[in-house]
């Protein structure tokens, strides 16, 4: 038991500090693009957003950070002669692999769940989170904007007065003029923009209302309803990706479904299983790694660990995908393809380095 | 009793050493953070990348790995300085595990001379990837991203829709549509010749000035880029006195002084709206300088100096927390540092949030982590215990 805890507390404390220095890396990088992508919406907006993004790392992320513990706690291991003491003692070495299996076990649940039910209701609402924040960001009027180009409303100032635009053109979606529908240009010296609910109020003076032949001078009002610019995509929330995994196995049940789409439904069901049986393959194959190529700083260690993890996740990405669009094999079997090849060389590792 | 402190020479055996062992894990890192990064837009754009084009046709894989080894200069990019860190937080530790730095404090070498390499490759990575953003940008960027829209937008040649671009004077030009390649070159030119914007066209074309009180409306339902030298020859361009009659309709067969602007100004438009971290220094400052009001041009322009520098802030704040000789308290510097290095970002962060919306100048948001962290790293360092 109490090697069964010291293992086990090595490879916890290794995995949160590979995660955390992984997340560490990957979050900030996701943070700035975020800023970009959204374009100068609020702080808050770019908080609630990142997480949208980061959920889709989170199965990358604990998987490669628990390789990297597996093969540093068991470099470690065999660098200190700690595998040869245990060994000598009588212990059969599949018994370390125990207290592996147990974290491996723990993470795999997490990552299936979080696959399951979180994941997918993130992703249907990310888009629609971001065409909010863009017309927050509308509501909003930084001070500091003077160009604002959302969807098919584009609106460039010269100089700001408070929340007001001086000097400004503005081009106004799909306005029809003379049964023509045309983009509206409207150049004016100055634009005060208010909203309700589901429209922009556009309060121009000396407003000249420009088209290729005509030309209006004055001062009035445009409401814009927020419909013409933001151009909804519509998500089909019958997709597999945004369905979680009790919503699809409902389906499967309950629902009449066409043949292609209950095999996808399948698959995809298994897929995120199979995600989560991950960590067993990652175990199997850092392991042996770990004893091997334990010199030094374990630097190739985990050079080989990394190369593993990329061929890995690059092979799931596509090869059951594939077989199961062929129709090559049912589904199921397709979804878990890649854990087989990784089971079986893994298994293999796992041989050569026990016979030794 | 004070000890001399021995002066080394400039890349003696000290120096190659640290520098190998900085390099060799910088590369692992390098394979280790842009491989993750690379799966990890795998993993969210491949289904969709795959997807057949509108027109019905199947998109080869090739062209998603083409994109991908394009992809890859700018992955990296996104993350040199997070990979600089890495490699230095392995660098220290290991010289640490091995005993070395007390190695070279006994033999009367600061622990800042021994880390020297290391901030070396520090300021040369800063310049380094200052200097790769403007190779990649001009000599794979147009490139890529051409390949992005495509798959992006599922097109089997790229096409881009609504470009607004400022003339020379920040006035507005709207285009319809616009082929940074003309369509018509498709069937002699290959994937890995697209390299530069070739015979460009335009469908489209509308903008409206007021020249000496009069308003004057541009419009043409297409154009051809005929080069430097030629310019635009656009298809029924007219120029007409808005609301004079049609009779005084003139017609514009090329853009000229202001309004002229080349396939190149509307690429970095479309890239500056669309992909702004993408974009170049000499990119970026030229989009600011055609628009100078425009705020996330101004901050952008100075993010991407910003930015790089972060591969030795993070150096100068990370590192000094590690040299600790204490028994035990090796994983507490660790943490110290890389928490140090959290707030680095974080104020980054929230500082170029705050520049992107205008409520802090660009300098100052660009600038503040980098100065006040930089600052916080000299002094770190230069308290190192020696």
């Amino acid at each position: 038991m109490t090697l069964f805890l010291y293992i086990l507390r090595a490879l916890a404390t290794s995995t949160a500090f590979a995660v955390g220095a992984l997340g560490f890396v990957v979050m900030p990088a996701v943070a700035v693009s975020a800023v970009h992508k959204l374009g100068g919406v609020s702080l808050g907006a770019v908080v609630r957003y990142v997480p949208m993004i980061g959920i889709e790392l989170i199965p990358y992320l604990l998987s490669l950070g628990f390789l990297l513990a597996v093969v540093s706690t068991f470099g470690r291991l065999a660098a200190d002669r700690e595998w040869i003491a245990v060994q000598m003692a009588g212990v059969h070495p599949l018994r370390l692999l125990a207290p592996g299996a147990v974290l491996a076990f723990v993470l795999g649940a997490a990552t299936i769940w979080l696959m399951g039910t979180l994941s997918p209701q993130w992703k249907l609402e990310k888009d629609q989170f971001r065409a909010d924040v863009l017309v927050q960001t509308l509501r909003n009027l930084a001070p500091g904007r003077t160009e604002f180009d959302i969807g098919r409303f584009y609106l460039s100032a010269r100089g700001r007065d408070g929340r007001a635009f001086t000097d400004v053109q503005i081009v106004v979606p799909q306005l029809a003029i003379e049964d023509r529908v045309e983009n509206l240009v409207l150049v004016a010296d100055r634009v005060d923009i208010n909203f309700d609910d589901e429209s922009m109020l556009l309060t121009l003076t000396s407003v000249r209302t420009v088209n290729q032949t005509e030309s209006w001078n004055g001062s009035g009002h445009v409401t814009v309803p927020l419909e013409l610019i933001f151009e909804r995509k519509e998500r089909d929330a019958t997709r597999a990706k945004y369905r979680t995994t009790a919503a699809l196995m409902t389906a499967l049940e309950t629902e009449e479904l066409p043949p292609d789409k209950a095999e996808y439904y399948v698959f995809e069901i298994h897929r995120r299983w199979s995600i989560g049986a991950t960590y067993v393959l990652f175990l199997l194959i850092g392991m042996p790694t770990g004893l091997w190529l334990r010199s030094g700083t374990q630097l190739t260690a985990f050079g080989a660990a990394s190369a593993y993890a990329f061929t890995y996740y690059i092979l799931s990405l596509q090869l059951g995908k594939s077989l199961a669009k062929q129709g090559a094999i049912d589904p199921q079997l397709a979804a878990w393809s890649t854990n087989a090849i990784g089971l079986v060389v893994g298994v293999f590792m796992l041989w050569r380095v026990l016979r030794r | 009793m004070t000890h001399p402190v021995r002066r080394l020479a400039l890349f003696g055996r000290l120096d190659r050493y640290v520098g190998r062992v900085f390099v060799g894990a910088y590369l692992l890192a390098a394979l280790l953070v842009v491989g993750l990064f690379l799966v990890v837009d795998l993993a969210s754009n491949l289904d969709d990348f795959l997807k057949p084009t509108k027109d019905g046709a199947d998109t080869p894989l090739s062209k998603v790995l083409h994109f991908y080894v394009l992809q890859l200069p700018f992955l990296y990019l996104q993350v040199a300085p997070f990979i600089t860190l890495i490699a230095g937080l392995f660098t220290v530790t290991r010289l640490q595990k091995a005993r070395e730095v007390i190695a070279a404090l006994a033999a009367g070498i600061s622990a800042r001379r021994v880390l020297a390499p290391v901030f070396a490759f520090g300021v040369v990575l800063t310049i380094g990837v200052i200097g790769l953003r403007e190779v990649v940008s001009s000599a794979i960027g147009f490139q890529r991203g051409v390949l992005l829209v495509e798959l992006d937008q599922h097109l089997s040649w790229a096409e881009l829709e609504d470009v607004r671009l400022k003339d020379a004077n920040g006035d507005m030009i709207q285009l319809d549509r616009y082929w940074p390649i003309d369509p018509e070159l498709a069937e002699s030119t290959g994937a890995w010749d697209r390299r530069t914007t070739l015979g460009a066209r335009i469908e489209g074309l509308s903008a409206v000035r007021e020249e000496g009180g009069a308003w004057l409306s541009y419009s043409a339902t297409g154009g051809r880029w005929k080069g430097p030298e030629e310019g635009w020859e656009l298809v029924e361009g007219r120029l007409r006195e808005v609301g004079e009659s049609a009779a005084d309709t003139r017609t514009l067969r090329t853009l000229e002084g202001d309004m002229a602007f080349t396939p190149e100004d509307v690429w970095i438009a479309w890239k500056g709206r669309n992909n702004p971290l993408d974009l170049s220094f000499s990119e970026a400052a030229r989009l600011a300088d055609r628009d100078p009001q425009n705020i996330q041009y101004r901050t952008l322009r100075y993010y991407l100096l910003s930015f790089p520098l972060a591969n030795l802030v993070l150096l100068l704040v990370g590192l000094p927390f590690l040299l600790n000789y204490e028994r035990g308290r090796g994983t507490e510097g660790l943490v110290a540092g890389f928490g140090l290095c959290v707030v680095y970002f974080a104020t980054d962060f929230v500082t170029l949030n705050l520049g992107m919306q205008g409520q802090i100048g660009p300098v100052f948001a660009c600038g503040l982590p980098a100065v006040l962290f930089g600052s916080l790293g000299v002094v770190l360092t230069g308290s190192i215990r020696t």
